[in-house]
C-alpha cells in the first residue's frame, strides 16, 4: 500500500508534516466529492473513473481468503525477523547463516539437494529456500532443475 | 453554445464579493478564462463561473481546480462547499433554487463553522509491523505460525484458517485500541469530528476534525505528541486547514413534485 505524497509546508525529522491543503489526486478525491452542499438536481459528474476512490483500500472480505491472506502476512515475520536475528529469546531455532549455507554447499561439489540442507541445518524449509534463492540471486549457487541439485559457482569466473 | 453556471460555494455577501473574486489567482474548474462571478440573494453570496462543459468526469485538472478555487475562497472569509461538478442552469436557479428556499439553513451552517478550520488527519499501519506485532504479543499466533512453518500449504489449511481468524481479530483489536488512544486526545480540541470508515485492514483511524482557529497550534501539537511514540509503526497524513466539507450538511434534493 502506499500514498501519494504532496509535498510538506515545513518538515522536521521525526515530526509529521502538515501539509497545508489536499494536493494529491487521492486527498483531493475524498474533500471534493459527495461533501459540502449537495444538490442532486443539479450534479453533474460522470461517476466513470471513481474504481480510482478503491485504489487505496483493501476491500477486506471476512470470508477464507481473508484468513489465508492473513495467515501468509503472519508467515513472512518468520522471515522478516530472520537476517535480523535476536530473536532467539522465545526458543526458535536461529535461522542459519548465509555464509553457513554457501560454505555448506561448496563443500559438496557432487551437489547437495534441498532436503539435505534441511536436515542438516533442522530449519524449516522455506527459510533455508529462501537464503539459497539469495544466493542464486548473488550468482554463487546454481541449480540443476532437472535433478534438484544445488552447485557452488566457482568464485572469479563470471562466464554464465 | 449554451452556458451554464458552475458553482463552487456559498459565503457571506461581504467576504464574497465580485470585486475580491475577480482578482482569484487560479483557473476556473474547466481552465476556459472566463471570469469568476458572485450571485448574490438576501446577504448571501454564491462564487460561480460560466461553463460550456456539458458534465465532469472525475478527472485530475477539473478536480484540482474546483479545489484550488476553495482554497483561494476560504481565504476571503467563512463558505460552504458545494459539491464537486455542480451546475446550474441560470443565475436566477441558483437564487430561487438555492439561496432563497435554503437561507435559514445556510446561514445556520455558517455560524457552525465560523471562525473553526477543518483538520484531517489518517492514521495507517506499517504493513509490516503490524504483522510483527501482532507475532509478538500472542504466544497462540507465535505457535501456530511456527508449527506451520515448513508444512506444505495443502498439509495446514485448517491451521492457516485459524491462525487467519486469530489475526483478523488481533487486527481489529489492535485497530479499535489505537484509534480510541488517539481520539482520546483530539476529542476534547475538537468541536466536531466526522470519522470515515473505510475497509482497508492497515487503516486505523482517517477522521476531520473541525477546531477553533485559535486552538488550531495547540492541536497540531497534540498530533506530534500523538505520532512520536508511534514513529516507526504507523503512517501519519496531516493535512489543513481544508474546505469545511465534512462539517456542512446541506442537501438540496429533487423538488419537480
Amino acid at each position: 500500500v502506499s500514498f501519494s505524497s504532496p509535498q510538506p509546508r515545513t518538515m522536521h525529522p521525526g515530526r509529521v508534516p502538515k501539509m497545508g491543503g489536499a494536493s494529491g489526486l487521492a486527498d483531493v478525491l475524498e474533500v471534493v466529492l459527495d461533501k459540502g452542499i449537495v444538490i442532486d438536481i443539479w450534479a453533474r459528474v460522470s461517476i466513470i473513473g471513481i474504481e480510482i476512490l478503491t485504489v487505496e483500500a483493501r476491500i477486506v472480505i471476512a470470508s477464507v481468503e481473508t484468513y489465508l491472506r492473513y495467515a501468509e502476512a503472519i508467515g513472512l515475520t518468520a522471515l522478516a525477523a530472520a537476517p535480523r536475528g535476536g530473536g532467539g529469546e522465545n526458543g526458535r531455532v536461529q535461522p542459519p547463516d548465509k555464509e553457513e549455507i554457501f560454505a555448506y554447499i561448496e563443500d559438496h561439489p557432487e551437489g547437495l539437494r534441498l532436503g539435505e540442507m534441511e536436515s542438516y541445518f533442522d530449519v524449516p524449509r522455506h527459510e533455508l529456500a529462501e537464503v539459497v534463492d539469495e544466493l542464486i540471486d548473488d550468482e554463487r549457487v546454481q541449480r540443476d532443475d532437472n535433478q534438484k541439485l544445488y552447485y557452488a559457482v566457482d568464485t572469479g569466473d563470471e562466464e554464465e | 453554445l449554451a452556458t451554464s453556471v458552475y458553482l463552487y460555494c456559498i459565503g457571506r455577501s461581504d467576504d464574497l464579493t465580485e470585486k475580491k473574486v475577480s482578482s482569484f489567482e487560479v483557473q476556473t474548474v474547466d481552465g476556459s478564462g472566463e471570469p469568476f462571478r458572485i450571485v448574490q440573494g438576501d446577504g448571501l453570496a454564491a462564487l460561480v463561473s460560466d461553463t460550456e462543459v456539458r458534465e465532469f468526469d472525475i478527472q485530475r485538472e477539473y478536480l484540482m481546480a474546483h479545489h484550488h478555487v476553495l482554497e483561494q475562497a476560504m481565504t476571503l472569509g467563512d463558505i460552504l462547499p458545494v459539491s464537486y461538478g455542480t451546475v446550474a442552469g441560470t443565475d436566477d436557479d441558483i437564487i430561487s433554487g438555492l439561496l432563497q428556499p435554503q437561507r435559514e439553513h445556510l446561514l445556520a451552517n455558517l455560524d457552525h463553522i465560523h471562525g473553526r478550520v477543518e483538520l484531517s488527519l489518517r492514521v495507517m499501519w506499517d504493513q509490516g509491523r503490524l504483522f510483527q506485532e501482532i507475532v509478538d504479543e500472542s504466544d497462540e499466533v507465535r505457535a501456530l505460525r511456527d508449527a506451520m512453518a515448513g508444512v506444505p500449504e495443502d498439509q495446514s489449511f485448517s491451521e492457516r484458517l485459524q491462525l487467519g481468524e486469530l489475526t483478523r481479530d488481533a487486527v481489529e483489536y489492535k485497530r479499535e485500541y489505537e484509534r480510541g488512544q488517539i481520539l482520546e486526545v483530539l476529542e476534547p480540541l475538537s468541536v466536531d469530528i466526522a470519522v470515515k470508515e473505510s475497509p482497508s485492514d492497515l487503516l486505523i483511524l482517517n477522521a476531520s476534525f473541525l477546531v477553533e482557529r485559535e486552538r488550531e497550534s495547540e492541536f497540531d501539537d497534540a498530533v506530534q505528541e500523538i505520532a512520536a511514540p508511534r514513529e516507526g509503526r504507523m503512517v501519519f497524513r496531516y493535512l489543513g486547514p481544508l474546505p469545511p466539507a465534512n462539517f456542512v450538511s446541506v442537501m438540496v434534493e429533487t423538488e419537480e413534485n
